[in-house]
């Protein structure tokens, strides 16, 4: 009887774990719509996982987003239009590539201004370093 | 007190560049959290992010790099520098257009990195013999020559790595019962039987899969899938199997009735080589140390004869 109630409780515990697979893989017919469906699912961040895109993480939402994906590529969606349901879903952190809009102007131009602040401080550098006079080398060249 | 083209503008070129690097990952990293601590939107910043903005950063400092030892100090000349590098540079353009012709698929990006890696490797090389003068010389070359060309070298090294591993990885999924075979990348993988284990706080199921390099059997790997009652979500163990001068990793994906498995391969050429390249560099840089140490322990001696010839 405990050892029947111990096999119950256990099978209890690991049912759910097991269970929890998504939905299951079947690869599209047409090799080039697969691999538009491989490209595209590198593309998009799985949802629940750290840092995983749904084609790595082996979640439960990823499965099922994967089977998502090739489901509406197979009906003859856009790699866009795919993708803009999936931001309307779960919002832009779906999207490994962050979209240009307005709130995301300084992450995408804040390099190029640093790189213009660096540039400048670069040629700035130079040019002064033309103009000073010459000072002795104490140190010998090395290779 | 130096010209424009002279190796401290090379010094500050590279320092510009990595700095510029450094920056942007740090912008990328940080920005997702400010903007929800800001405004309460969720984004994420993935890797199309840093292809796009650091990954040319460090092609123009790979350009750029072979011509810094080259430089002198105060005034150098950027013509005698592209002369000592012209055999590097061509051995670059042949290594590239080889890497168009014979690797599939095509890729104008994986040809770019073929020819910075060349041409930081040859460059490196040509560095060495310019100061050796001879084959026979080189091994008498101080600590600090070595420095440079272990540490630019080895970044070659390392970007022939990162264009196999990105550029011309393969994947395949297969849908196997046991007995069955798939197919990836000139390797064929044969899944022999799963089993259940039991480890100390999970359940697992690990796979047998025998590994056939064109056609002989060449190793088993033993993926394994795991269930942890206190997570309630399954892990996977993928095994990974490194020969030589590529890395296979064999995922146990999802079951399915009778025994049947969904098992995903991937295989990643030239991946060691991301390992190999970063070792050199910090070879490099250790040479580079020694060769500071040893600078500053003959120059106690230099500076007051140095000083007494100034005034």
């Amino acid at each position: 009887m405990k050892g029947l109630v111990l096999a119950a409780v256990l099978l209890v515990l690991a049912a759910p774990a097991r269970a929890a697979e998504g939905a299951p893989f079947q690869p599209l017919p047409d090799p080039a719509m697969e691999a538009r469906a491989r490209a595209l699912q590198k593309e998009i961040r799985c949802p629940v996982c750290e840092v995983q895109s749904i084609e790595e993480s082996n979640a439960t939402l990823a499965a099922d987003l994967r089977k998502l994906i090739r489901d509406r590529i197979a009906a003859g969606e856009s790699d866009e239009q795919i993708k803009e349901f999936l931001v309307s879903r779960y919002g832009a952190f779906v999207l490994m590539q962050p979209p240009v809009r307005g709130d995301t102007v300084l992450l995408w131009f804040g390099p190029l201004l640093v790189l213009f602040a660096g540039g400048a401080v670069v040629a700035i550098t130079v040019a002064r370093a033309k103009r000073r006079p010459a000072v002795p080398e104490l140190e010998s060249e090395n290779g | 007190m130096h010209e424009p083209v002279s190796r401290e503008t090379g010094i500050l070129a590279n320092n510009f560049l990595l700095t510029g690097a450094a920056v942007t990952t740090m912008i990328g990293t940080l920005y997702p959290l400010a903007l929800d601590a800001a405004t309460g939107t969720k984004l994420s910043v993935g890797p199309p992010f840093y292809a796009i903005t650091v990954v040319p950063l460090f092609a123009i400092l790979a350009v750029l790099m072979p011509f810094g030892p080259m430089l002198t100090w105060r005034r150098g000349d950027a013509r005698a520098a592209m002369r000592l590098l012209r055999w590097a540079c061509g051995a670059a353009i042949l290594a590239s257009i080889a890497a168009l012709l014979l690797f599939s698929p095509v890729s104008i990006v994986g040809a770019i990195a073929v020819f910075l890696g060349t041409w930081l490797i040859g460059g490196s090389a040509a560095g060495l013999f310019r100061r050796a003068g001879s084959l026979r010389m080189m091994r008498f070359l101080p600590a600090g020559a070595w420095a440079s060309a272990l540490a630019h070298g080895g970044l070659g090294v390392l970007a022939f790595g990162v264009a196999g591993a990105t550029v011309w990885k393969s994947e395949n999924a297969g849908i196997l019962r046991p007995g069955e075979s798939m197919p990836i990348a000139g390797y064929e993988l044969r899944l022999d039987r799963t089993e259940q284990v039991t480890g100390p706080n999970y359940v697992a199921d690990r796979a047998t899969i025998t590994v056939f390099a064109n056609g002989r059997e060449d190793g088993v790997v033993h993926p394994e899938k795991r269930f942890y009652p206190a997570e309630q979500q399954p892990t996977t163990y993928s095994s990974i199997r490194t020969t030589g001068l590529s890395d296979l990793h064999v995922v146990l994906s999802e079951p399915r009735e009778g025994g049947t498995w969904v098992i995903r391969a991937y295989v990643n050429p030239l991946a060691p080589l991301i390992w190999l390249g970063a070792v050199i560099m910090a070879l490099g840089g250790i040479f580079g140390i020694l060769a500071r140490l040893r600078r500053t322990r003959s120059s106690r001696v230099a500076v007051p004869a140095a000083a007494g010839i100034a005034q």
